[in-house]
Order: C-alpha cells, then sequence, then structure tokens
C-alpha cells in the first residue's frame, strides 16, 4: 500500500514538473517570437 | 526569521512587479528610419513636419542637386487584439498609397504571422488617401486574425487621413465605428445572466447549462476567454476601442464587478469555457486520480503563483501583453498556439480525464485573480460584521480558507 503511494506522488511531482516546464519553454519561445 | 525572510521576499518581488509595470507605461520608439526607408525606397532622405501624428516628407535630390518633395511617410498606431500596431505608411504626391509596413507591435505573434504569411498589407497600395479603408468593405479581413487586421486598417486609414488634411488640405474625417452589437455580445451577456441567477439564487442545475453554454460560445464560436494576457493588457493600460469590443470589457470589467457584488466566483465554475472542458473530460474519466500527499498537492497549488509572476513581468519587459497568455485557451478554442503550446494542450486535456480540473487547480491564474478580487471584500464585510455583531444582530462572516483555489473548488460544488 505505502509504495503505491509514493508512486501516486512521483506521477503527480513528474506530471506537474513536466507541464511546467512546458510552460516555461512556451514563454520563452514568446519572447523569441516577439524580439 | 523565516517569517521576515519571507516578508523580504514578497516586498522585493511588490517592488520588482511595480518597477517592471512602470516601465511598461514608459514609451519609446524603435528606430523607425529603416522602416521608412523600406516603405519608400525613392525617397533620399525624411525631413519630419508633423508630430501628431508622425509626418515625414520624402525628398530626392534633382539633377541639380536641389532637394525635392516626392511624397509623405506618416506613422500611426492603432490597438490590435493583444496591443497596439504601430505602422509606417508611404503616400505618393497623388494622394495614393505606395507602401505600408508594421514597425512595431505588441499583438499576439501569431495574429501578426497570419497577416504576413497573406501578404495583407499589400492590399492597401494604390488606396486613396481620402478612402475609409473600411474592414470587410475597402479592404477584406484575415480570417483568424480579425482584430490584427482591423487595428492594421485602423492605423493605415488614420494616419493617410491625416496627411489628407494636413498636406493635401482635404475634409477627409476618420470612419466612427458603429457600435458592434451582435450575437457575440448577446450570448455573453445571456451566459453571464445565466451564471448570476444561478449564484445569486443558489439554482446549481443552471451550472450545466452555463458551462456547457460557455463551451460552445465563449470557447469555440468567439474564442474570448478571460485570460492572463488580458489582465496584463488591463494593467499596462492598453485598452482596445470599446465600440468594436465591448465582450472584452463585460468579461474584464463585468466579471470581477459581480464577483465583488455577490461574494462568489462566478467566472471560473460557471462561464470559464476550459473549466467546462475540463469537467467533462473528468465526468468521462472519472477524476478521481488523487495525489497522497497534500502537502506536495498543496505546494503544486502555489507554483501557479511563480508561474503568474513570471508571465506578467515578461509581459511589462517585453511591453507585450500577449506574452502573459500562457494558458492553452487560444490554442484549443481559436487554433492559435506556436511551438510546445500544442503539446501543453494535449497533456493537460489527458491528465483531466483523470484529475478532475487538472489546469485550474494547479496553473491557471483564474482562482488567484477571484482570490484578489475576493480578499478585500471579505476584509470589508469582516469590518462591517464586526460592527454589526458588536451590535448582536449577525454572526460573524466566516473567512473562507486558503488562496489555493481547491477549497473554493470543493466550496463550489
Amino acid at each position: 500500500m505505502k509504495s503505491k503511494l509514493r508512486m501516486a506522488d512521483l506521477v503527480f511531482i513528474i506530471l506537474i514538473s513536466a507541464v511546467a516546464i512546458m510552460i516555461v519553454i512556451s514563454e520563452w519561445q514568446a519572447y523569441h517570437a516577439i524580439s | 526569521m523565516k517569517n521576515t525572510a519571507n516578508k523580504m521576499i514578497v516586498f522585493a518581488a511588490t517592488v520588482v512587479f511595480l518597477l517592471t509595470l512602470g516601465f511598461s507605461w514608459t514609451h519609446t520608439d524603435r528606430d523607425i528610419i529603416p522602416f521608412m526607408n523600406q516603405v519608400f525606397p525613392e525617397a533620399q532622405s525624411f525631413q519630419k513636419i508633423a508630430s501628431s501624428p508622425v509626418i515625414y516628407e520624402g525628398k530626392t535630390k534633382d539633377q541639380n542637386g536641389r532637394e525635392e518633395k516626392i511624397g509623405y511617410v506618416v506613422i500611426e498606431q492603432a490597438v490590435a487584439y493583444g496591443g497596439p500596431i504601430k505602422m509606417v505608411t508611404a503616400i505618393d504626391l497623388q494622394g495614393k498609397i505606395i507602401g505600408t509596413v508594421i514597425a512595431a507591435h505588441k499583438d499576439t505573434p501569431s495574429f501578426i504571422d497570419k497577416v504576413i504569411e497573406q501578404k495583407y498589407l499589400e492590399k492597401f497600395i494604390g488606396k486613396d488617401i481620402t478612402d475609409p479603408l473600411s474592414i470587410n468593405k475597402d479592404i477584406d479581413r484575415i480570417s483568424g486574425a480579425t482584430f490584427s487586421s482591423r487595428g492594421i486598417a485602423k492605423a493605415v486609414s488614420q494616419g493617410s487621413h491625416a496627411v489628407a488634411r494636413g498636406e493635401f488640405g482635404l475634409d477627409v474625417k476618420d470612419e466612427v465605428q458603429p457600435f458592434k452589437f451582435g450575437a457575440k455580445e448577446i450570448a455573453v451577456i445571456a451566459l453571464i445572466i445565466l451564471a448570476v441567477i444561478g449564484v445569486a439564487f443558489k439554482q446549481r442545475k443552471l451550472r450545466w447549462i452555463a458551462l456547457i453554454g460557455s463551451l460552445v460560445f465563449i470557447g469555440f464560436q468567439y474564442n474570448t476567454s478571460i485570460s492572463l494576457a488580458n489582465i496584463a493588457a488591463l494593467l499596462m493600460g492598453n485598452f482596445p476601442p470599446i465600440r468594436e469590443n465591448l465582450v472584452w470589457y463585460i468579461l474584464l470589467i463585468g466579471i470581477p464587478v459581480i464577483t465583488l457584488i455577490l461574494g462568489k466566483n462566478v467566472y471560473c465554475f460557471w462561464l470559464c469555457p476550459f473549466g467546462a472542458l475540463q469537467e467533462i473530460t473528468a465526468k468521462v474519466g472519472g477524476g478521481k486520480f488523487k495525489c497522497c500527499n497534500k502537502g506536495i498537492e498543496a505546494k503544486a497549488a502555489k507554483m501557479r503563483y511563480i508561474l503568474i509572476y513570471l508571465a506578467l513581468i515578461g509581459a511589462f519587459l517585453t511591453k507585450t501583453p500577449s506574452f502573459a497568455g500562457y494558458e492553452p485557451f487560444a490554442t484549443l478554442f481559436g487554433r492559435q498556439g506556436f511551438g510546445i503550446q500544442w503539446l501543453i494542450l494535449p497533456v493537460v486535456i489527458f491528465t483531466s480525464f483523470f484529475i478532475s480540473r487538472f489546469w485550474c487547480r494547479f496553473f491557471c491564474p483564474g482562482l488567484i485573480l477571484n482570490e484578489i478580487i475576493l480578499r478585500p471584500r471579505r476584509y470589508i464585510m469582516g469590518i462591517l460584521g464586526k460592527g454589526i455583531l458588536e451590535k448582536g444582530k449577525l454572526k460573524k462572516v466566516p473567512r473562507i480558507k486558503g488562496t489555493e483555489g481547491t477549497e473554493q473548488l470543493k466550496e463550489s460544488k
């Protein structure tokens, strides 16, 4: 049970981080498109 | 100690925010000469003859070396979708437009790309300076970049009319746009009324009607959902003309006012088309995935503050409101995303099948903006409530816990 919970945590953290990184990259791309 | 450090970080962040916001209000011109040369290559020199709008005389030298006037260049700007567009327009001595170019813009880059790809600027060549240059009459609009094409036409038209009046002595008036009130405005107002009735009279059944309606109209049909880019535009003072953009004002000013009066989040849970889509996906997929560690979930929700902060600072520094619009709304509803935004959208939609309102809870600025509106209201109500409490008339006004939005999300359901 405990290991299942840890896996859920990990999946969640990876997912959230991936989207956040993608948003930062999209901002970077927007900056280059503007300048 | 930790508390003091936190306060100092917040103070420093606020100072940086205000400084960059102030910077966004300052006016700087990019060097305009290269654009004048591009649009009027025959001219060997330019002499400024007016400043509102800025008009130059284009000159060349004759065989005897004397300077000879061959036309005019006018620089004028108008507001497009994401911000102003500055146009440099060349006019010959017969009063015909011989070229126009975008010198600077703060609009959404994908819209401007579309305008350039479709050679929109070439449509102005040969037009008379007295032409009104009305969209869909004198000049066709660019589908998918209506506001940008309208902004460009307006800037060119206003500039060439100023030359007509000032240099040709003609009596030309700028076209006054009629107040635009059509299906779009009616649909948005009807949905807002529905949401207000639902929230004020606690008619929960109306919520799904409003949500589906917003998904269809505010989302797919008109692609006019509130974005952080709109908030940035508001803070930077980039107000589009109200006659053509009534919905912009209804959503950006009307919704906060309604939220303030009702004390409830009217937009996120009733009118946000992307929220509606996520609720539908969560219904289909179950939306039951829960991160077991609440601490991680709470920390993840706080990440939004950093994203919003960075996006706004970026918008202020680049003086481009559309820079702040990191949400996937336009990618989905307007097919106007670029680059990695096309990857963010499917990841977010896929995840929202399993995590209820995934975007809203961890990335969307909506709930935070709502909290910014409601917090002073609660403070005032708290003071008023205290006064009434002392007279023994009312129970204490409960404070809604948390600012991350998860609590509000539960509350709304």
